[in-house]
């Protein structure tokens, strides 16, 4: 099932630029968010149906699709989780169900940030728990980052990836709690 | 006497309606001689036949309310059964009708006629428009928190009145538009919008003249008529009356005085509320300090501000971060409200325009910018609230994300149960919760054409298109035989498009302009635009078309000419139709083209400050 659905992934993409191509951006993970917006605003102002409306009909319908579809990977590319999936995705990296399993103590960390959430009564302990969690984030963000700079260079490519799908399922339970929180 | 504008755009608010346009490159609100822009949305019925909208329909509240309507907009795109806890509000009685299977319609009834919500809103719409000069295209707003049928029930108003509906702009979003155009803002802006009858907050980013909404939240139950309705029941409480009897009279006396009260108690520190019925033998005074009346108010106002909150959160912003707060609606002149706005975001809201105006005012350089006005401000909306299908066991596989920028689109796969199939049929929903039940079902939509094979083979792909009006739209085609499945989408509440169309035809003011030739006109004139646009963009990329594609186009070219000739309406329509089908390759070729042309020979800076 899974085979499948990969096959028909990769031979849509071979139709379709990739979500960087859209956006005219070099095919990486570490991006400047800056750069992103500046690229996504450029483009929008050229492509948005508000500025065609006075157009063919399949012009305005080709100006709604396009837009559509810019938003969609700028909306990937500007999260920076979202971004790292992708990405992997597009190496041929595994898939989120590829490694369930998640070294105990890292669970164990996320159960007590967890439970530390649920209980905290202040908003000041709660912003603590938050700070602590985005910078959690952001170091396993780093990690990443560095996993796909190794890839770039050579090594070994199929533990590189396998490397980041675990970072990633396990950035994903950190994502959760912040999101939750 | 103004001129008459071409365009406008049209704030169709829950009390008050009103039009703007753009004048040498500045929206001005459309007055009357007396200099009045606001109208009064309430409609009065009379028997003879007559029909008053705006203020002389509200002057007849007091002596004729069983035939008198307001807030026509909290039915706008709803069900009976959602509308069940407000049904107080609203001293006519409601009715639904299943039309079909699966399709119900609400209706008011009036002195003993069914008006639909849409028919009462286009009448509304149409005394906006004639006060404008009877303009023929505009841009309506609705609420952010407006979900796909209510958007679709006011551009159907919209239509029945006439209009040709550019586009429909989420309220406070037009109200930063209007605000940056004066102030050239860069940077993060809340927008708090608390209006007669509905509450949206909206996170904004501005850069460069693009308006890109991170987030909205909302509540489309949330107004300044729920004030009224507060001071109302302080009043039938201490008075021993009966609010359980259906009494238009009686309620539309309270409601008046209620309204008094509360405008009062924006600028003094105390109100008298007097409830003056002879007839009945009322005669009722009471005294409401403002103090008392913030109580009153206070649950609504958090409700606001947890909204606020929400939405701060999905833009990933804290207070802080915010650097401007701007105050939309009537209800935002309360000083309480400004006080706890104030507080939350830590501080001073703007007031500078008048919140009454703001919205028509964005609305109105909204419709510029469509018309082909000025070209240095986009906006850039979001849905406000998910959309998906419904899968096995009654949940809901979210395919566009609330907040996601539109136009958006999401492609689902589908296959057949059984073998042969040539059908499937699939349910969507819009919400946020976890369970079918608990969303909006927006409609049900049939994949046919499907072409026969064994189960599980066939692999359609459906394509949800959000457009830029916040509206959905599906598209479907099987992957293996490269066939275009027809997607029909049955809305589960609301008018089709038929339908529409004959309120438009039944439409007395359209006998008189003679509705056919317009129609007819327009549409050769889109036609003859086609063309022209086929021709030149065949002469630029028409090469990278494959032959099919080419003979598609050619055909289709002159199916078109022909229809020209023909003068029928129908066939011409049909011929347009498949030509925008059949350029669609092409379409996307030259503008992708156009587009890479266009960032290649500029720098980026050029393009951002380029009129392109």
């Amino acid at each position: 099932m899974w085979l499948r659905q990969f096959v028909l992934d990769v031979i849509g993409r071979m139709s379709q630029p990739d979500y960087f191509e859209r956006l005219g951006l070099p095919r990486r993970f570490s991006l400047d968010v800056a750069e992103i917006d500046r690229q996504y605003l450029a483009r929008s102002r050229a492509l948005h149906p508000d500025f065609h409306q006075l157009g063919a009909s399949s012009e305005q319908q080709a100006s709604m699709e396009l837009t559509a579809q810019l938003n969609e990977a700028y909306a990937t590319l500007r999260d920076p989780f979202r971004r790292a999936e992708y990405l992997l995705q597009l190496h041929g990296g595994p898939p989120p169900n590829a490694s369930p399993e998640m070294p105990p103590e890292f669970l164990e960390e996320v159960l007590e940030l967890r439970m530390a959430l649920a209980e905290a009564a202040e908003d000041a302990e709660r912003a603590e728990i938050e700070r602590q969690l985005r910078e959690r984030r952001d170091g396993m963000l780093r990690e990443i980052a560095d996993d796909f700079d190794r890839l770039e260079r050579d090594g070994d490519r199929s533990a590189i990836l396998l490397s980041l799908r675990r970072r990633l399922n396990a950035l994903k339970y950190i994502q959760n709690l912040l999101r939750r929180s | 006497m103004q001129e008459t504008p071409k365009v406008v755009g049209i704030d169709l608010g829950t009390t008050y309606s009103l039009a703007a346009y753009v004048r040498d490159g500045r929206p001005v609100v459309v007055r009357d001689e007396r200099g009045i822009a606001l109208v009064p949305s309430v409609i009065s019925f009379h028997e003879d036949g007559t029909v008053l909208v705006g203020s002389a329909a509200k002057a007849r509240a007091l002596a004729d309310p069983e035939h008198t309507i307001f807030s026509v907009k909290r039915l706008m795109g709803r069900s009976l059964d959602e509308l069940r806890r407000e049904q107080e509000l609203i001293p006519h009685q409601l009715v639904e009708r299943e039309v079909e299977p699966g399709r119900k319609v609400l209706h008011v009834v009036i002195g003993g006629r069914e008006h639909t919500p849409e028919e009462l809103s286009a009448m509304i719409l149409k005394e906006v428009r004639r006060r404008a000069g009877n303009p023929t295209k505009a841009v309506i707003t609705v609420p952010a928190y407006f979900d796909d049928t209510q958007r679709q029930a006011t551009r159907d108003a919209g239509r029945i009145a006439g209009l040709d509906v550019l586009r429909i702009v989420n309220e406070p979003t037009a109200a930063a538009l209007a605000y940056g155009l004066d102030q050239r803002k860069q940077g993060t802006v809340a927008v708090y919008d608390l209006g007669g009858g509905t509450f949206d907050c909206s996170i904004l980013s501005i850069q460069n003249g693009v308006f890109r909404v991170l987030s909205t939240h909302g509540d489309t139950h949330l107004g300044g008529d729920d004030f009224d309705r507060a001071i109302m029941t302080v009043v039938v409480r201490e008075m021993g009356l009966d609010s359980t009897k259906r009494d238009p009279e009686l309620l539309q006396h309270l409601r008046d005085a209620a309204e008094k009260t509360k405008i009062i108690l924006s600028t003094l520190d105390s109100a008298d509320f007097v409830l003056r019925v002879p007839s009945r033998g009322i005669d009722y005074r009471r005294t409401f300090r403002r103090a008392e009346f913030e109580e009153l108010i206070r649950p609504w106002i958090d409700r606001s501000l947890d909204c606020c909150r929400e939405a701060l959160r999905d833009a990933e912003c804290s207070p802080e971060q915010i650097d401007e707060v701007v105050l939309v609606g009537g209800s935002t002149r309360i000083p309480y409200v400004r006080q706890r706005v104030a507080e939350f975001f830590g501080k001073p809201p703007h007031t500078e325009l008048n919140p009454d105006e703001v919205v028509a005012l964005g609305a109105a350089i909204q419709a510029d910018i469509l018309a082909g006005g000025r070209r240095d401000m986009l906006l850039l909306d979001v849905v406000p609230l998910s959309l998906g299908i419904e899968t096995f066991g009654g949940a809901v596989d979210k395919l566009i994300h609330r907040n996601s920028t539109v136009p958006a689109q999401a492609t689902a796969r589908y296959s057949t149960q059984f073998d042969g199939q040539t059908a499937i049929q699939i349910n969507i929903y819009q919400g946020e919760r976890e369970l079918a039940k608990d969303c909006r079902k927006l409609g049900t939509f049939t994949l046919s054409g499907i072409p026969p094979m064994p189960a599980m083979m066939p692999q359609v792909d459906v394509t949800f298109l959000v457009d830029a009006n916040g509206m959905l739209t599906v598209r479907a085609k099987e992957q293996r035989s490269g066939k275009e499945a027809s997607v029909t989408v049955q809305p589960s509440h609301g008018l089709t498009q038929e339908e529409v169309e004959r309120l438009v035809l039944e439409s007395v003011e359209h006998a008189h302009e003679d509705f056919t030739a317009r129609r007819w006109i327009e549409l050769k004139n889109k036609a003859e635009t086609d063309l022209r646009y086929t021709e030149r963009a065949l002469s630029q990329v028409g090469g990278e078309l494959s032959r099919e594609q080419r003979e598609a186009v050619d055909a289709a070219i002159v199916a078109v000419q022909r229809a020209i000739q023909s003068g029928d309406v129908d066939t011409l329509h049909q011929a347009v139709a498949e030509l925008g089908k059949a350029t669609q390759p092409l379409a996307m070729i030259n503008f992708n083209a156009v587009a890479r042309a266009v960032l290649k020979d500029q720098t980026l800076e050029q393009i951002d400050a380029a009129k392109l």
